[in-house]
């Protein structure tokens, strides 16, 4: 059974679709990462799953169940801005989650503020935006949840901090906690997500898990001598699902293996010619930019 | 205790009606001490005489302008939460009718203690002047129970046109006072108008005036003989106005409660 089950679900703005027959499963104890573009519709699921925002259509279940306040005690929520109130300090935010939720853990919570090195008697209107997102990371995890729900939780934090969060992130997974998670930093994603879905305009255009979703395509990139690719044989190929170029350097998203593709790159003139693994940043881009792209286009996205 | 948030800001509103009353605390003892100086036939011992009869209500009518100030700041709570928490206050365990219940009962309360501080301090200032004579009569109780409700009323009456919203708390606390002064004042003026147009202001004012807590707060003391009836008052009696007051309450904070469900984050 999933944990958290989203059945086509769809949230307008008046005449505005920002969430467009979305269905996913979160399996239990996954790490989910939900991916897109600015404005994909990210943001709008995730409160349209919390019943923060009230869905035009679709069902969503936890255990199969639908979400009643009592589920809100094993349930985190770190929103993508502070919503902190400014006129609190560390202590009183710390202290509301102590008196609201029976699991919430002071030593771990005391453990977390040191990790962040946050100031508990520091205002949240003096607190910098990195300070901001530790403080309802702190507040989210002193809990215990058993589900996470984590939009943009490294946004404004430092190399260091980000890297804290990844950590607190696939130690709860490893404790069984589930969490469903959204960054812009692909690679942090790519290091927890086991599974992943892709929204782009409101609509789930890629879904899986992610071991998956690497295995059954590649990359075939080839060096040319120049940067005058004759690309036109390519683009008929229905093997190949998107074509970079990069000034001499030009790559193929490939199905399965792309057997015979290196070949062909070899006898177009390429000097050098490899095979790799899809990480998660080409899945992403494949699937938001799917075709043929100029690397400037790629890199913008 | 879900509400913990709430109880903090009600502790700070408490401060900031603690430093009013300690100011008028201290001016009240600098006026003492300046009198027992300067005028030592002011002395206690000699006030007995002096002590002027005074109906208790007073006390509880003084409180109420404090209450109102409580009430302000207080007031639109639940469009304070809109305004940039909701991901907080709707992902605790309890549901959207409780809390907002439980919020809106906490600050009721810091609004009464507020009042009975006030009455305090009263007390406090009489004992250091004049200790009067206080005396109730049939009016008492339907007195105090208009101004210990005038306030709460107001509170709901704010809470409630301001449920909806995510900004602009301000400025429906700001119109709010300017609406709930000038209202019953311009519906009474144009009462007895003998031109259409008169008519038609008051055929468009009183009904709001009818829904305007502070409509029903007014109240009059005539001479030493005590309480009287309001002023003001549209329907009469004190206890009227009083029961119109509870109405008022329970409708404004359900109607918060209704449009509060119904805001997303």
């Amino acid at each position: 059974m999933s944990t958290i089950s989203i059945e086509r679900l769809s949230k307008s703005y008046g005449k505005f679709l920002a969430v467009d027959d979305v269905t996913i499963e979160i399996p239990t104890g996954s790490v989910f990462g939900l991916l897109g573009p600015n404005g994909a519709g990210k943001t709008t699921t995730f409160k349209c799953l919390l019943g923060l925002a009230r869905a035009t259509s679709g069902v969503i279940r936890f255990d199969g169940h639908e979400l009643t306040p009592s589920l809100f005690e094993s349930i985190s929520y770190v929103p993508e801005r502070s919503v902190l109130y400014e006129w609190m300090n560390g202590a009183e935010h710390l202290e509301m989650q102590r008196r609201t939720f029976k699991r919430y853990d002071s030593k771990r919570a005391k453990q977390l503020m040191d990790l962040f090195k946050l100031d508990p008697r520091k205002s949240v209107r003096a607190m910098s935006k990195g300070m901001r997102t530790a403080l309802a990371i702190v507040m989210a995890f002193a809990i215990n949840p058993e589900t996470l729900v984590l939009d943009e939780p490294t946004s404004g934090l430092d190399p260091v901090n980000q890297r804290a969060v990844l950590n607190l992130i696939i130690e709860s997974a490893a404790q069984g906690a589930t969490i469903v998670l959204s960054s812009h930093q692909i690679g942090q994603v790519e290091r927890a997500a086991d599974h992943l879905a892709v929204l782009q305009n409101g609509r789930v255009i890629l879904a899986g898990a992610v071991d998956d979703l690497k295995s059954d395509r590649k990359i075939v990139e080839g060096i040319f001598p120049s940067e005058t690719i004759a690309l036109d044989g390519l683009r008929r190929d229905s093997r190949i699902e998107r074509l970079d170029q990069s000034g001499r350097i030009l790559r193929l998203t490939v199905k399965a293996d792309g057997g015979g593709l290196a070949e062909t790159l070899s006898s177009m003139g390429a000097q050098s010619v490899r095979i790799v693994d899809l990480n998660l940043e080409d899945i992403f881009l494949n699937a938001v930019a799917p075709g043929s792209q100029t690397a400037d286009v790629v890199e913008a996205g | 205790m879900y509400y913990y948030a709430e109880v903090l800001r009600g502790t700070r509103a408490s401060r900031v009606i603690a430093i009013i009353l300690g100011i008028f605390l201290a001016l009240a003892i600098m006026f003492r001490l300046w009198a027992f100086a300067e005028h030592s036939r002011i002395h206690v011992s000699g006030a007995h005489a002096m002590s002027p009869n005074i109906p208790v209500a007073v006390l509880f009518a003084i409180a109420e302008v404090i209450g109102l100030v409580t009430a302000t700041l207080l007031g639109g709570v639940l469009a304070k939460e809109n305004d940039g928490h909701l991901e907080i206050a709707w992902t605790k365990p309890v549901s959207r009718d409780r809390l907002a219940a439980a919020t809106m009962g906490v600050d009721i309360v810091t609004i009464l203690l507020s009042q009975f501080a006030t009455v305090l301090l009263v007390l406090v200032i009489c004992a250091m002047f004049v200790w009067p004579s206080f005396y109730s009569d049939a009016a008492t109780l339907p007195s105090i129970a208009i101004t210990l409700l005038g306030p709460i009323a107001w509170y709901a009456c704010l809470t409630a046109f301001s449920a909806s919203l995510k900004r602009g708390l301000g400025m429906v606390v700001g119109l709010g006072w300017l609406a709930a002064l000038v209202v019953p004042a311009v519906a009474e003026g144009t009462a007895r108008s003998s031109s259409d147009f008169g008519r038609a202001i008051h055929w468009v004012f009183q009904p709001i005036a009818y829904i305007d807590p502070i409509e029903y707060v007014h109240l009059s003391f005539h001479g030493s003989g005590g309480m009287s009836a309001m002023q003001n008052a549209p329907l009469g009696p004190l206890g009227v106005s009083a029961g119109i007051l509870i109405v008022l309450i329970i409708v404004y904070l359900a109607l918060s409660v209704l449009q509060w469900r119904r805001v997303e984050a």
